[in-house]
């Protein structure tokens, strides 16, 4: 058997991780996912990966927020939002209007959807929320 | 690579052998996750009888002991991961590693020999890289990582729970105010902490990255320049620390099946006590979580 096959497993190991290294630094994926070993490295992980709706009036400004429950997602929305995995969702929020209620729905001509993380601030126990991704789109 | 040398049945080494078994139980235990699909068309027995039969045709048919089998498995794992790979946890892929590392390994003349060095290789390379990623993250080094899971996560705030400085209801409450920022959009939320709380934070931090950075320097040097029972003893050492908090089972298996295929003949039974311990603790963490 050539030397090669001999270090086949950890050559896989080594590329998948720097595939997950660039993606992760470059491309928004949470460090818990991916073979890249970097679980438990930040409070980036999987449940903390949430999306919200932002429903903007014709100047811009925020009418509305709302926050969809993770369950009705795909993982790998979350997980890796790029824009095009993005697109569906903004587009089924976009005729919601973001779930607004209705005096403020008229109003709406324009939906932000973000993937929002959580990062945690120990002097003070706090948690915040922290942009990962997000795509715009005009309402129908 | 000729399709004789593949069919071939590698010879019978007890180190191979335990290895290739615990890995077919951990095989078993990864093909729970379609089982349990199956489960949703199937009666159970049939579900339960089918894999068990599959199971111990393998065994019969020697298949732990031929490259073909685990070259196979080996494929399918990854032509499975291919398109899910980013919403894959990092031990679904160590295990087609393994099992890739099997099917090469009983290619060899000397199969066991090959397969201890595929071992010490792939888990070196994994805690380098586990203890590489927390060295460079500063939300792990300033403490703020594990600060935050003996706040929320379950399995950790059982240990902040156990220091009396946070209350059972104060825990849940934190639990809470963190699904009620993802559920509801809010800006932000506090947590009830304690100063005891960012003290454990930081010693499960230096305490993780010291056993993991050593288990990757352990794993990488040259066999000889370490004695095998330091290797073991810290291997097992954090075997038996990391499943008592965090048990992931699937996980736990797999480190035993590739600690016990590098492992002094000696410290075999040392790796089925902690594939013992680890299926406990799953068992019993699983039991406490559905209470």
């Amino acid at each position: 058997m050539t030397r090669l096959w001999r270090w086949l497993p950890a050559i896989v190991l080594c590329a998948v991780v720097l595939v997950q290294r660039v993606h992760v630094y470059g491309r928004t994926l949470t460090p818990w996912m991916g073979a890249g070993f970097s679980m438990f490295t930040t409070t980036d992980d999987p449940f903390a990966r949430h999306l919200r709706c932002t429903a903007l009036a014709a100047d811009g400004s925020e009418l509305f927020r709302s926050a969809r429950p993770t369950r009705t997602l795909s993982a790998a929305m979350l997980h890796l939002p790029t824009p095009s995995r993005l697109a569906p969702i903004a587009a089924e929020l976009a005729g919601t209007r973001c779930d607004a209620p209705p005096d403020i729905a008229r109003e709406v001509r324009r939906v932000r959807v973000d993937v929002w993380s959580l990062d945690f601030r120990a002097a003070d126990a706090t948690v915040l929320p922290r942009l990962v991704a997000g795509v715009e789109r005009d309402v129908p | 690579m000729t399709a004789a040398a593949l069919l071939r049945e590698a010879p019978r080494q007890p180190a191979f052998e335990r290895a290739a078994l615990v890995t077919l139980f951990t095989v078993f235990l990864y093909a729970d996750r379609w089982t349990s699909r199956l489960a949703d068309v199937l009666p159970l027995p049939v579900v339960i009888g089918g894999t068990l039969a599959v199971i111990a045709a393998a065994i019969a048919f020697r298949c732990q002991r031929r490259p073909a089998f685990w070259l196979a498995l080996a494929g399918a794992m990854f032509a499975a991961l291919l398109g899910t790979w980013w919403t894959t946890d990092d031990h679904v892929f160590l295990i087609a590693y393994w099992v890739l590392a099997l099917g090469l390994a009983a290619l060899e003349e000397d199969p066991a020999a090959a397969l201890a060095r595929h071992a010490r290789l792939l888990l070196g390379l994994v805690f380098l890289f586990a203890a590489l990623w927390k060295l460079l993250s500063w939300s792990y080094v300033s403490g703020g990582m594990f600060h935050y899971q003996l706040l929320v996560d379950p399995r950790f705030a059982r240990l902040t729970q156990l220091t009396g400085a946070v209350s059972a209801a104060d825990l849940a409450a934190n639990f809470a105010h963190v699904d009620a920022l993802r559920r509801e959009a809010l800006p932000g939320a506090t947590l009830t902490s304690a100063p005891i709380v960012g003290t454990l934070a930081a010693i499960l931090t230096w305490a993780t990255l010291a056993i993991e950075g050593s288990l990757a320097a352990l794993f990488l040097l040259p066999e000889r320049t370490v004695p095998a029972w330091v290797r073991d003893g810290v291997f097992l050492s954090f075997l038996v620390g990391t499943y008592l908090l965090a048990p992931v089972l699937l996980f736990g298996v797999l480190l035993v099946a590739m600690g016990i295929a590098q492992a002094r003949p000696r410290a075999a039974t040392a790796y089925l006590v902690a594939l013992v311990w680890v299926y406990l603790m799953a068992v019993f963490f699983s039991a406490s979580f559905a209470r």
